[in-house]
Protein backbone atom coordinates (compact mmCIF):
# COMPACT_ATOMS: atom_id res chain seq x y z
CA UNK A 1 0.00 0.00 0.00
CA UNK A 2 2.92 2.40 0.97
CA UNK A 3 5.05 1.46 -1.97
CA UNK A 4 1.85 2.42 -4.37
CA UNK A 5 1.15 5.44 -3.47
CA UNK A 6 5.12 6.34 -2.70
CA UNK A 7 4.39 5.14 -6.85
CA UNK A 8 1.21 7.03 -7.72
CA UNK A 9 3.00 9.92 -5.93
CA UNK A 10 6.53 9.60 -8.36
CA UNK A 11 4.59 9.30 -11.27
CA UNK A 12 2.78 12.45 -10.37
CA UNK A 13 6.13 14.48 -10.00
CA UNK A 14 7.61 12.85 -12.95
CA UNK A 15 4.43 14.04 -14.70
CA UNK A 16 4.29 17.38 -13.07
CA UNK A 17 7.96 18.05 -14.29
CA UNK A 18 7.62 16.68 -17.37
CA UNK A 19 4.89 18.94 -18.35
CA UNK A 20 6.82 22.03 -17.14
CA UNK A 21 9.74 21.12 -19.60
CA UNK A 22 6.30 21.50 -22.40
CA UNK A 23 5.65 24.74 -20.65
CA UNK A 24 5.38 27.98 -23.50
CA UNK A 25 5.13 25.54 -26.33
CA UNK A 26 2.06 24.94 -25.43
CA UNK A 27 0.45 27.38 -28.28
CA UNK A 28 3.21 25.68 -31.00
CA UNK A 29 2.12 22.74 -30.11
CA UNK A 30 -2.17 23.25 -30.25
CA UNK A 31 -1.43 24.97 -33.58
CA UNK A 32 1.01 21.97 -34.98
CA UNK A 33 -1.75 19.85 -34.51
CA UNK A 34 -5.01 22.02 -36.03
CA UNK A 35 -2.65 22.43 -39.03
CA UNK A 36 -2.17 18.48 -39.23
CA UNK A 37 -5.73 17.76 -38.53
CA UNK A 38 -7.99 20.66 -39.93
CA UNK A 39 -10.64 21.32 -37.14
CA UNK A 40 -10.29 20.27 -33.40
CA UNK A 41 -12.25 20.03 -30.47
CA UNK A 42 -10.53 20.71 -26.79
CA UNK A 43 -10.99 17.62 -25.72
CA UNK A 44 -9.42 16.33 -28.94
CA UNK A 45 -6.34 18.50 -28.66
CA UNK A 46 -5.57 17.68 -25.29
CA UNK A 47 -5.80 13.81 -25.86
CA UNK A 48 -3.73 13.95 -28.89
CA UNK A 49 -1.20 16.02 -27.41
CA UNK A 50 -0.95 13.24 -24.49
CA UNK A 51 -1.28 10.19 -27.47
CA UNK A 52 1.58 11.78 -29.16
CA UNK A 53 3.58 12.41 -26.22
CA UNK A 54 2.85 8.55 -25.15
CA UNK A 55 1.01 10.34 -22.12
CA UNK A 56 4.35 12.71 -20.95
CA UNK A 57 2.35 16.08 -21.67
CA UNK A 58 -1.05 16.23 -20.19
CA UNK A 59 -2.47 19.52 -21.02
CA UNK A 60 -4.56 20.68 -18.16
CA UNK A 61 -8.32 22.41 -19.14
CA UNK A 62 -6.81 25.55 -17.03
CA UNK A 63 -4.18 26.07 -19.83
CA UNK A 64 -5.95 24.48 -22.69
CA UNK A 65 -8.53 26.69 -23.13
CA UNK A 66 -7.15 30.29 -21.77
CA UNK A 67 -4.64 29.19 -24.67
CA UNK A 68 -7.04 28.43 -27.20
CA UNK A 69 -9.37 31.32 -26.10
CA UNK A 70 -6.44 33.39 -26.68
CA UNK A 71 -5.33 32.40 -30.40
CA UNK A 72 -9.19 33.24 -31.19
CA UNK A 73 -9.04 36.82 -29.71
CA UNK A 74 -5.65 37.24 -31.54
CA UNK A 75 -7.24 36.14 -34.71
CA UNK A 76 -5.50 32.99 -35.13
CA UNK A 77 -8.33 30.64 -34.59
CA UNK A 78 -11.62 30.20 -36.47
CA UNK A 79 -14.76 28.40 -34.82
CA UNK A 80 -17.47 26.45 -35.73
CA UNK A 81 -19.88 24.92 -33.53
CA UNK A 82 -21.83 21.74 -34.15
CA UNK A 83 -24.40 19.53 -32.71
CA UNK A 84 -23.30 16.52 -30.84
CA UNK A 85 -25.70 14.83 -29.25
CA UNK A 86 -27.63 16.61 -27.01
CA UNK A 87 -24.70 19.34 -26.42
CA UNK A 88 -23.21 21.84 -28.76
CA UNK A 89 -19.38 21.23 -29.86
CA UNK A 90 -17.18 23.91 -30.37
CA UNK A 91 -14.66 22.87 -33.26
CA UNK A 92 -11.32 25.41 -33.80
CA UNK A 93 -9.51 25.74 -37.09
CA UNK A 94 -6.51 27.87 -37.99
CA UNK A 95 -7.46 31.06 -40.46
CA UNK A 96 -5.26 32.45 -43.13
CA UNK A 97 -2.70 34.27 -40.43
CA UNK A 98 -3.19 31.32 -37.93
CA UNK A 99 -1.42 29.65 -41.00
CA UNK A 100 1.45 31.63 -41.24
CA UNK A 101 1.70 31.92 -37.71
CA UNK A 102 2.20 28.26 -37.07
CA UNK A 103 4.45 28.05 -39.71
CA UNK A 104 6.57 30.94 -38.01
CA UNK A 105 6.17 29.61 -34.85
CA UNK A 106 7.00 25.69 -35.61
CA UNK A 107 10.05 26.97 -37.70
CA UNK A 108 11.32 28.53 -34.74
CA UNK A 109 10.79 25.67 -32.19
CA UNK A 110 12.67 23.60 -35.00
CA UNK A 111 15.26 25.66 -34.60
CA UNK A 112 14.90 25.85 -30.41
CA UNK A 113 15.46 22.07 -30.19
CA UNK A 114 17.79 22.06 -32.65
CA UNK A 115 20.12 24.29 -30.87
CA UNK A 116 19.55 22.67 -27.86
CA UNK A 117 20.52 19.17 -29.34
CA UNK A 118 23.61 21.11 -30.27
CA UNK A 119 24.09 22.38 -26.74
CA UNK A 120 23.36 18.58 -25.24
CA UNK A 121 24.86 16.42 -28.10
CA UNK A 122 27.68 18.48 -29.45
CA UNK A 123 29.34 15.13 -31.19
CA UNK A 124 25.60 13.96 -32.43
CA UNK A 125 25.32 17.20 -34.37
CA UNK A 126 28.54 17.10 -35.76
CA UNK A 127 28.20 13.98 -36.69
CA UNK B 1 -20.60 -1.89 -23.59
CA UNK B 2 -19.19 1.63 -22.96
CA UNK B 3 -21.67 4.52 -22.64
CA UNK B 4 -21.08 6.60 -25.38
CA UNK B 5 -23.30 9.70 -24.41
CA UNK B 6 -24.99 11.39 -20.99
CA UNK B 7 -28.89 11.97 -20.80
CA UNK B 8 -30.39 15.03 -21.14
CA UNK B 9 -30.65 15.03 -17.36
CA UNK B 10 -27.28 13.67 -16.91
CA UNK B 11 -25.97 16.57 -19.12
CA UNK B 12 -28.40 18.77 -16.92
CA UNK B 13 -27.11 17.93 -13.98
CA UNK B 14 -23.13 18.61 -15.32
CA UNK B 15 -24.36 21.96 -16.81
CA UNK B 16 -25.57 22.74 -13.15
CA UNK B 17 -22.37 21.51 -11.71
CA UNK B 18 -20.96 23.69 -14.16
CA UNK B 19 -22.69 26.84 -13.19
CA UNK B 20 -22.61 26.47 -9.60
CA UNK B 21 -19.04 27.17 -9.63
CA UNK B 22 -19.45 30.24 -12.23
CA UNK B 23 -19.51 29.14 -15.69
CA UNK B 24 -22.26 31.22 -16.99
CA UNK B 25 -21.49 32.68 -20.29
CA UNK B 26 -23.41 30.40 -23.02
CA UNK B 27 -20.69 30.07 -25.32
CA UNK B 28 -18.02 28.74 -22.34
CA UNK B 29 -20.42 26.84 -20.55
CA UNK B 30 -21.28 24.79 -23.95
CA UNK B 31 -18.19 24.28 -24.32
CA UNK B 32 -17.35 23.09 -20.61
CA UNK B 33 -20.07 20.89 -21.14
CA UNK B 34 -19.08 19.59 -24.19
CA UNK B 35 -15.45 18.68 -22.45
CA UNK B 36 -16.26 17.41 -19.38
CA UNK B 37 -19.22 15.01 -20.65
CA UNK B 38 -16.31 14.04 -22.98
CA UNK B 39 -14.20 13.11 -19.51
CA UNK B 40 -16.85 12.05 -17.38
CA UNK B 41 -17.81 9.76 -19.90
CA UNK B 42 -13.91 8.56 -19.62
CA UNK B 43 -14.48 7.84 -16.21
CA UNK B 44 -17.49 6.24 -16.14
CA UNK B 45 -16.43 3.38 -18.43
CA UNK B 46 -14.29 2.58 -15.34
CA UNK B 47 -17.21 1.79 -13.38
CA UNK B 48 -18.10 5.10 -12.36
CA UNK B 49 -21.47 7.19 -11.48
CA UNK B 50 -21.94 10.07 -12.68
CA UNK B 51 -22.70 11.49 -9.55
CA UNK B 52 -19.38 9.87 -8.17
CA UNK B 53 -17.88 11.50 -11.12
CA UNK B 54 -18.91 15.08 -10.00
CA UNK B 55 -17.84 14.35 -6.34
CA UNK B 56 -14.76 13.56 -6.84
CA UNK B 57 -14.75 17.05 -9.08
CA UNK B 58 -16.09 18.92 -6.25
CA UNK B 59 -12.79 20.12 -4.84
CA UNK B 60 -10.95 23.29 -4.47
CA UNK B 61 -8.35 23.10 -7.02
CA UNK B 62 -11.36 22.01 -10.01
CA UNK B 63 -13.16 25.17 -8.58
CA UNK B 64 -10.01 27.64 -9.29
CA UNK B 65 -9.59 26.18 -12.96
CA UNK B 66 -13.00 27.12 -13.83
CA UNK B 67 -12.89 30.48 -12.13
CA UNK B 68 -9.48 30.49 -13.99
CA UNK B 69 -11.01 29.39 -17.49
CA UNK B 70 -13.89 31.58 -17.03
CA UNK B 71 -11.52 34.93 -16.22
CA UNK B 72 -9.33 34.61 -18.75
CA UNK B 73 -12.79 33.75 -21.09
CA UNK B 74 -13.85 36.76 -20.49
CA UNK B 75 -10.78 38.87 -20.60
CA UNK B 76 -10.41 37.17 -24.16
CA UNK B 77 -13.84 37.78 -25.48
CA UNK B 78 -13.53 41.64 -24.45
CA UNK B 79 -9.99 41.60 -27.02
CA UNK B 80 -11.82 40.01 -29.49
CA UNK B 81 -14.80 42.22 -29.56
CA UNK B 82 -12.81 45.23 -29.87
CA UNK B 83 -10.47 43.49 -32.50
CA UNK B 84 -13.48 42.47 -34.62
CA UNK B 85 -15.13 46.21 -34.59
CA UNK B 86 -11.72 47.63 -35.16
CA UNK B 87 -11.66 45.46 -38.04
CA UNK B 88 -15.37 46.15 -39.18
CA UNK B 89 -14.02 50.19 -38.74
CA UNK B 90 -11.40 49.69 -40.99
CA UNK B 91 -13.22 47.30 -43.60
CA UNK B 92 -16.03 50.44 -43.59
CA UNK B 93 -13.09 53.33 -44.00
CA UNK B 94 -12.58 52.36 -47.61
CA UNK B 95 -11.86 54.72 -50.73
CA UNK B 96 -15.06 53.54 -52.08
CA UNK B 97 -17.77 53.93 -49.18
CA UNK B 98 -15.99 57.37 -48.57
CA UNK B 99 -16.65 58.37 -51.99
CA UNK B 100 -20.12 57.41 -51.91
CA UNK B 101 -20.86 59.18 -48.83
CA UNK B 102 -19.48 62.46 -49.83
CA UNK B 103 -21.72 61.46 -53.30
CA UNK B 104 -25.05 60.75 -51.09
CA UNK B 105 -24.02 64.17 -48.81
CA UNK B 106 -24.58 66.02 -51.88
CA UNK B 107 -27.45 64.37 -53.29
CA UNK B 108 -29.43 65.00 -50.66
CA UNK B 109 -28.30 68.18 -49.79
CA UNK B 110 -29.83 68.88 -53.10
CA UNK B 111 -32.59 67.24 -52.59
CA UNK B 112 -33.80 68.69 -49.30
CA UNK B 113 -34.04 72.11 -51.09
CA UNK B 114 -37.25 70.61 -52.76
CA UNK B 115 -40.02 70.58 -50.89
CA UNK B 116 -41.90 67.63 -51.71
CA UNK B 117 -38.60 64.88 -51.70
CA UNK B 118 -37.48 66.20 -48.41
CA UNK B 119 -40.91 64.83 -46.61
CA UNK B 120 -39.23 61.06 -48.35
CA UNK B 121 -36.40 61.38 -46.04
CA UNK B 122 -38.15 62.08 -42.92
CA UNK B 123 -40.27 59.19 -44.28
CA UNK B 124 -37.54 57.16 -44.34
CA UNK B 125 -35.96 58.45 -41.15
CA UNK B 126 -39.82 57.14 -39.33
CA UNK B 127 -39.48 53.79 -40.87
CA UNK B 128 -35.70 52.93 -40.38
CA UNK B 129 -36.62 53.49 -36.53
CA UNK B 130 -39.57 51.17 -36.58
CA UNK B 131 -38.07 49.04 -38.96
CA UNK B 132 -34.59 49.28 -36.20
CA UNK B 133 -37.15 48.35 -32.97
CA UNK B 134 -38.93 45.87 -34.54
CA UNK B 135 -36.41 43.41 -35.58
CA UNK B 136 -34.54 44.89 -32.11
CA UNK B 137 -38.12 43.33 -30.67
CA UNK B 138 -38.57 40.40 -32.75
CA UNK B 139 -35.24 38.73 -31.88
CA UNK B 140 -35.70 39.94 -28.08
CA UNK B 141 -38.85 37.85 -28.11
CA UNK B 142 -38.05 34.85 -29.96
CA UNK B 143 -34.07 34.61 -29.39
CA UNK B 144 -33.45 33.58 -25.96
CA UNK B 145 -29.54 33.65 -26.93
CA UNK B 146 -29.77 37.73 -27.60
CA UNK B 147 -31.73 38.55 -24.48
CA UNK B 148 -28.45 39.51 -22.87
CA UNK B 149 -27.38 41.66 -25.88
CA UNK B 150 -31.13 42.80 -26.53
CA UNK B 151 -31.88 44.49 -22.97
CA UNK B 152 -34.98 46.57 -22.39
CA UNK B 153 -32.33 49.38 -21.76
CA UNK B 154 -31.17 48.91 -25.34
CA UNK B 155 -34.40 48.87 -26.83
CA UNK B 156 -35.72 51.55 -25.19
CA UNK B 157 -32.54 53.48 -25.84
CA UNK B 158 -32.57 52.94 -29.52
CA UNK B 159 -36.23 54.05 -29.66
CA UNK B 160 -35.55 56.85 -27.37
CA UNK B 161 -32.65 58.27 -29.45
CA UNK B 162 -34.75 57.82 -33.16
CA UNK B 163 -37.63 59.22 -31.33
CA UNK B 164 -35.40 62.58 -30.02
CA UNK B 165 -34.26 62.67 -34.06
CA UNK B 166 -37.23 62.95 -35.39
CA UNK B 167 -39.24 64.89 -33.30
CA UNK B 168 -36.38 67.58 -33.56
CA UNK B 169 -36.77 67.27 -37.40
CA UNK B 170 -40.51 67.94 -36.97
CA UNK B 171 -39.84 70.98 -34.41
CA UNK B 172 -37.22 72.52 -36.12
CA UNK B 173 -37.95 72.02 -39.79
CA UNK B 174 -41.98 71.94 -39.52
CA UNK B 175 -42.41 68.80 -40.67
CA UNK B 176 -44.42 67.87 -42.80
CA UNK B 177 -43.82 71.21 -44.55
CA UNK B 178 -39.89 71.77 -44.14
CA UNK B 179 -38.26 75.15 -44.66
CA UNK B 180 -34.65 74.38 -45.44
CA UNK B 181 -34.01 77.87 -46.58
CA UNK B 182 -30.04 78.59 -45.61
CA UNK B 183 -27.44 76.76 -46.92
CA UNK B 184 -25.64 76.22 -43.29
CA UNK B 185 -29.43 74.90 -42.60
CA UNK B 186 -29.23 72.24 -45.58
CA UNK B 187 -26.14 71.50 -44.97
CA UNK B 188 -26.81 70.66 -41.01
CA UNK B 189 -29.73 68.46 -41.85
CA UNK B 190 -28.08 66.51 -44.42
CA UNK B 191 -24.94 65.74 -42.02
CA UNK B 192 -27.27 64.72 -39.28
CA UNK B 193 -29.38 62.33 -41.67
CA UNK B 194 -26.29 60.83 -43.13
CA UNK B 195 -24.93 59.91 -40.05
CA UNK B 196 -27.99 58.53 -39.00
CA UNK B 197 -28.07 56.11 -41.94
CA UNK B 198 -24.02 55.65 -41.77
CA UNK B 199 -24.52 54.80 -37.96
CA UNK B 200 -27.03 52.09 -38.91
CA UNK B 201 -25.12 50.79 -41.45
CA UNK B 202 -21.94 50.70 -38.91
CA UNK B 203 -24.74 49.02 -35.97
CA UNK B 204 -26.33 45.72 -38.62
CA UNK B 205 -22.38 45.14 -39.94
CA UNK B 206 -21.67 45.09 -36.49
CA UNK B 207 -24.31 43.25 -35.43
CA UNK B 208 -24.14 40.60 -37.73
CA UNK B 209 -20.34 40.30 -37.44
CA UNK B 210 -21.09 40.03 -33.82
CA UNK B 211 -24.09 37.45 -33.81
CA UNK B 212 -22.50 35.29 -36.49
CA UNK B 213 -20.49 33.23 -34.44
CA UNK B 214 -23.17 32.45 -32.07
CA UNK B 215 -26.09 31.59 -34.44
CA UNK B 216 -25.34 28.29 -34.32
CA UNK B 217 -26.25 27.95 -30.27
CA UNK B 218 -29.38 26.09 -30.50
CA UNK B 219 -32.58 27.13 -28.47
CA UNK B 220 -32.20 23.93 -26.35
CA UNK B 221 -28.78 24.83 -25.02
CA UNK B 222 -30.74 27.32 -23.23
CA UNK B 223 -33.57 25.79 -22.71
CA UNK B 224 -33.81 21.65 -22.17
CA UNK B 225 -30.62 22.68 -20.65
CA UNK B 226 -32.23 24.62 -17.65
CA UNK B 227 -34.45 22.35 -16.38
CA UNK B 228 -34.78 22.29 -12.72
CA UNK B 229 -32.18 20.28 -10.81
CA UNK B 230 -32.64 16.77 -10.62
CA UNK B 231 -33.63 15.73 -6.94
Amino acid sequence: MHKNLMYICFRKIENVSKNHLYKGTLTTVILQLLSDEGRMYGYEIAKRAKELTKGDLDITEGALYPALHKLEAQGFLDTERVEVGNRTRKYYKLTETGNKEATHRIAELTEYVKNLQNFLNPQLSNG
Amino acid sequence: MDKTELTTEETSELVHFLKSWGIDEPILLAEMTDHYSDKALEIISTGKSLEEVLNSWRTKSMYRTLRQIDAKYKEYAKKDWRRRHWRIFKELITPRNVFIFLLSFIAISFILKMKYLSGIFFGLVILKAVGIVGFVSYHYTFNKLKRRLYTPTAIGLLWFGNYLIISHFIRVFEFPEPVVSTNSQAIAMTTIICFIFVSDIVFFQVWKYITKTTNHITKEMLTEWEIPKPE
